[in-house]
């Protein structure tokens, strides 16, 4: 019983994250003077990539690459309290045990592109895991102050310790809240931080040997991640949530993201990881400094 | 009288080793006993408590053994079986495994010390023994690696010997105890002498600069030894000296522990930095053990009880998963005869037995769950977060990314991308390396999904220290900030696996593409085409990094050594090499003296 429930709450997830990259396109598509395709159009893709027949496969860690990836951040969301719904386990979303399950998607996806040995797909991962050393470190800095100012080290027992509106962590740490934004358009690989696929540069870069089948899992990978990677910014920031306003703020959040993007020019590596080493780095010191100052 | 014969019949048989040297079989016989025996041994005779002292007529040798030196004596004797067993596949003479054995003898003996003296006298043995093995590397540097090993072992052992001759001046005792009675500033200064040699051992930034080549131009086996073993009796030492020599450290010298600690979260990221930028397997390896290290430092410097626990549990996790990348390098070396990343590639089809064990060793020196570098690094922060010293909580999670960054960069250069030509008929590493490897990875997941196994007797060794905060029994653990249940994450990560996969078997079928079957913007593709980008994998962090990149210890120490050899060239100018220059400086000698004595003379 339970496991078919946990089946279907992925499920479910994963079909709202589709519908969320949907209407990614479809604001991008506005904001470019474009219709753009319809909102449910991920959803038909994915069921395309899985029906097709014919899919190159370079070996077999470049098959299970994409079954790694979606591994994690399927354990990654079973970890993570959705706002007030808690999680499926008995033990309640420990901040470390998601940040380091959220990396497993990542490096089952690595191997398996490192596989294809294509050129294309390797400088794609060697950009994405230097990327980590700029908005990673921003990311957790950020969300720091809000654990010890709680203390503890429990994605539920922070939601909890926060209240209604003006009680969000949003409020009292403003700072902190900019400096996780900035993390969060890294972390979430849009523009300006949108070096790892880069289309037009490295051919979408780690996806380059990837149809079919494969490219459908990674779809699905990414489709979560959006759910995980916003939802984890707005239990840390926006307290308790019934499930809807979670989603609704998950869905604002990304909001932000996908216009940023739809706007912005992409930077190169160099400047990326430096970039997340000036301003974002400072604000987050200062973040640190506030609650300390508060203690 | 069980720690005695234990170390006697290490000695006997590495004499026997020797004796033996060139008859090949019958020495391989003896010198696998013989390590087995040891093991066996240890495990089943020598209990904590167990006290020896032997008169050697002018000194007293006092032997006691303690949970501590169960728990790094097991790992120590464990790793060089593996060590061993490996190492009959190369090229070696008797000597080489007389100087392992006394190695180990040294490295147990040490662990087993109970006065300052005879430890200074154990520690200086393994280091020479090590120094000897390091030398009888394969390459041709390996003399001044070895040498430089030297350098630092010996500098770190006359300062142990200073820290224990000023013990004795003020407390008139040789042995191993508190001493927090002791006046400030000499306690400061016993404390600082005596951390030296293990903070060289455990390569302690800026105490690290032998390491990296000194593992990288030993013999390959040894370096699974040399890494995971012996470094461990520098996380010993520090334990020591933090906990058995200095009880009340926290209250006097709080600060002291705070410059400790963040002198680890330095080691473990700037270490990480430099092993992502190598190109050479086993110098990448040997930067990572030292930023592995660095988290154990760290954990030391918290000085809390499960901060200590997470030390002592990565150390495990180190000398675990340390060895196997080692041990899997040494095989893929004995193989293709190279150890640059950026003339491998591909194994992977070749090789696959290594290729799961450097796949599960890396994921683990990330400390990804659900492997045994998991919950030491989630005590570890939880000890930092509960301290409140966030900013150094943020250098050792930068440290902890530094790891996936040079884990792909060894995994992808070995064993991913494509199969160069020379390589088309590489077979599985042989059967020595292979046990290993399997030895290995089954404490690396056990202990990963179960860590309360050993977390019990880590926590008798320290509970009889600091105060005891951590709640655990086999499946979880409690801190006050949060509880994780091991096995449910494993469990978790199972089933969603299952998941992933019964997606992936239901879906459309695939076909095997070719090597050269890639996508390369209309590029044709023929055999010179070069599809593995593995040189300058990070060639654009050097850019992010700027100048600061440049900056080394090594620098520091090469302007001290010019500033010497310009004031010698400076002295030595005075002595001309001709008599009448001498008989100036005779006649001007007194005619100063007759000045300074105002024409009293």
């Amino acid at each position: 019983m339970s496991i078919l429930y946990f089946f279907l709450y992925l499920l479910l997830v994963t079909i709202i994250g589709l519908l969320y990259m949907g209407a990614a396109r479809k604001i991008t598509a506005h904001i470019q003077n474009r219709y753009g395709p319809p909102v449910y159009q991920p959803i038909l893709d994915v069921l395309k990539l899985f029906a097709k027949k014919d899919t190159a496969s370079h070996g077999i860690m470049h098959s299970l690459g994409p079954v790694i990836a979606y591994t994690g951040i399927a354990a990654t969301l079973l970890f993570l309290p959705l706002g007030n719904h808690t999680p499926l386990l008995h033990f309640n979303g420990d901040l470390f045990v998601v940040l380091y399950l959220l990396v497993v998607g990542p490096l089952g996806m690595a191997l398996g592109a490192g596989e294809s040995a294509n050129s294309n797909a390797t400088i794609g991962i060697a950009r994405a895991l230097s990327m980590m050393l700029g908005y990673e470190i921003i990311f957790f800095m950020a969300t720091l102050p809000v654990f010890y100012h709680y203390g503890t080290a429990s994605i539920y027992r922070v939601i909890q310790a926060q209240g209604a509106f003006p009680d969000w962590a949003a409020i009292l740490f403003p700072i902190s809240f900019i400096a996780g934004l900035f993390a969060l358009q890294g972390l979430m690989g849009e523009k300006p931080f949108e070096l790892v696929v880069a289309p037009h540069e490295i051919a979408s870069g780690p996806m380059v040997e990837y149809g079919g089948k494969y490219l459908g899992l990674l779809q699905i990978w990414h489709a979560v991640g959006i759910i995980v990677e916003t939802g984890l910014f707005v239990d840390i920031f926006f307290g308790p949530q019934s499930i809807l306003w979670f989603f609704a703020g998950t869905f604002i959040v990304f909001f932000a993201t996908v216009i940023v993007n739809a706007v912005m020019p992409r930077f190169r590596i160099e400047q990326a990881v430096r970039f997340y080493w000036g301003l974002p780095l400072l604000l987050s010191i200062l973040g640190i400094l506030q609650v300390y100052i508060w203690r | 009288m069980a720690m005695f014969y234990l170390l006697l019949l290490l000695v006997l048989v590495g004499i026997v080793s020797f004796v033996l040297g060139p008859i090949k079989v019958l020495r391989n016989i003896i010198a696998f006993l013989g390590a087995v025996t040891a093991f066996f041994y240890f495990l089943t005779n020598i209990k904590p408590g167990l006290i020896y002292s032997l008169n050697i007529r002018v000194y007293n040798v006092h032997f006691e053994a303690g949970f501590s030196s169960m728990f790094f004596g097991v790992i120590i004797t464990a790793l060089f079986i593996i060590f061993l067993i490996a190492s009959f596949h190369e090229e070696n003479d008797g000597a080489y495994y007389l100087f392992a054995y006394l190695t180990l003898t040294g490295a147990l003996a040490v662990l087993f010390a109970k006065d300052l003296i005879s430890f200074f006298f154990f520690f200086e043995t393994m280091s020479l023994f090590s120094f000897l093995m390091v030398l009888k590397g394969k390459s041709d540097t390996s003399f001044r690696s070895a040498f430089k090993y030297l350098v630092w072992s010996v500098f770190g052992g006359y300062a142990f010997l200073m820290g224990t001759f000023l013990k004795v001046y003020y407390t008139h005792s040789v042995m191993i105890g508190d001493i927090s009675y002791l006046a400030g500033g000499v306690k400061l200064l016993i404390l600082i002498l005596l951390l030296a040699p293990f903070a060289v051992k455990a390569a302690l930034m800026p105490f690290h600069l032998w390491a990296p080549d000194a593992y990288k131009d030993s013999k390959d086996t040894f370096t699974v030894f040399f890494s995971g073993g012996l470094s461990k009796i520098g996380v010993f030492g520090y334990f020591l000296v933090l906990f058995k020599v200095f009880t009340e450290i926290a209250v006097k010298y709080p600060y002291f522990l705070k410059a400790f600690a963040w002198l680890g979260a330095i080691t473990a990221a700037l270490s990480g930095i430099y092993a992502f930028m190598q190109d050479d397997a086993k110098k990448l390896l040997a930067y990572s053990s030292i930023s592995q290290l660095g988290y154990v430092a760290v954990g030391f410097g918290i000085y809390t009880h499960f901060s200590v626990v997470a030390a002592l549990f990565h150390a495990l996790g180190h000398a675990v998963f340390e060895s196997l990348l080692f041990l899997v390098v040494a095989g893929v070396y004995y193989r293709t005869k190279t150890t640059d990343l950026r003339k491998m590639g591909g194994l992977i089809k070749r090789m696959p037995l290594s290729f799961i064990g450097l796949l599960f060793g890396i994921i683990a020196t990330s400390g990804i769950p659900p492997t045994i570098g998991f919950p030491s690094k989630w005590l570890l922060y939880e000890a930092l977060i509960l301290k409140g010293d966030l900013l150094l909580t943020s250098l050792v999670f930068f440290a902890s990314i530094t790891a996936f960054l040079y884990s792909y960069k060894l995994v992808h250069g070995i064993f991913l991308g494509k199969l160069h030509e020379e390589h088309k008929n590489v077979k599985e590493a042989p059967l020595g390396y292979a046990f290993g490897t399997v030895v290995l990875l089954v404490p690396l997941l056990v202990l990963g999904i179960i860590p309360g196994l050993v977390i019990k007797p880590i926590d008798y060794i320290v509970r009889f220290y600091l105060k005891p905060e951590l709640g655990y029994n086999l499946a979880n653990m409690n801190t006050p900030l949060g509880h994780v249940n091991f096995p449910v994450v494993g469990l978790v990560m199972g089933l969603t696996f299952a998941l992933s996969l019964f997606i992936y078997l239901i879906a459309g079928k695939s076909y095997r593409a070719e090597q050269t079957d890639n996508y390369t913007a209309t590029e044709a593709i023929d055999e010179d085409f070069e599809l593995h980008y593995a040189g300058e994998f990070y060639g654009f962090m050097k850019k992010a990094f700027g100048r600061p990149l440049t900056w080394s210890f090594e620098k520091i120490l090469n302007a001290f050594l010019k500033l010497f050899s310009f004031l010698g060239e400076v002295a030595r100018g005075f002595y001309m090499g001709d008599a009448r220059v001498y008989l100036f400086y005779v006649i001007a000698f007194f005619a100063l003296l007759a000045y300074l004595m105002g024409g009293k003379l």
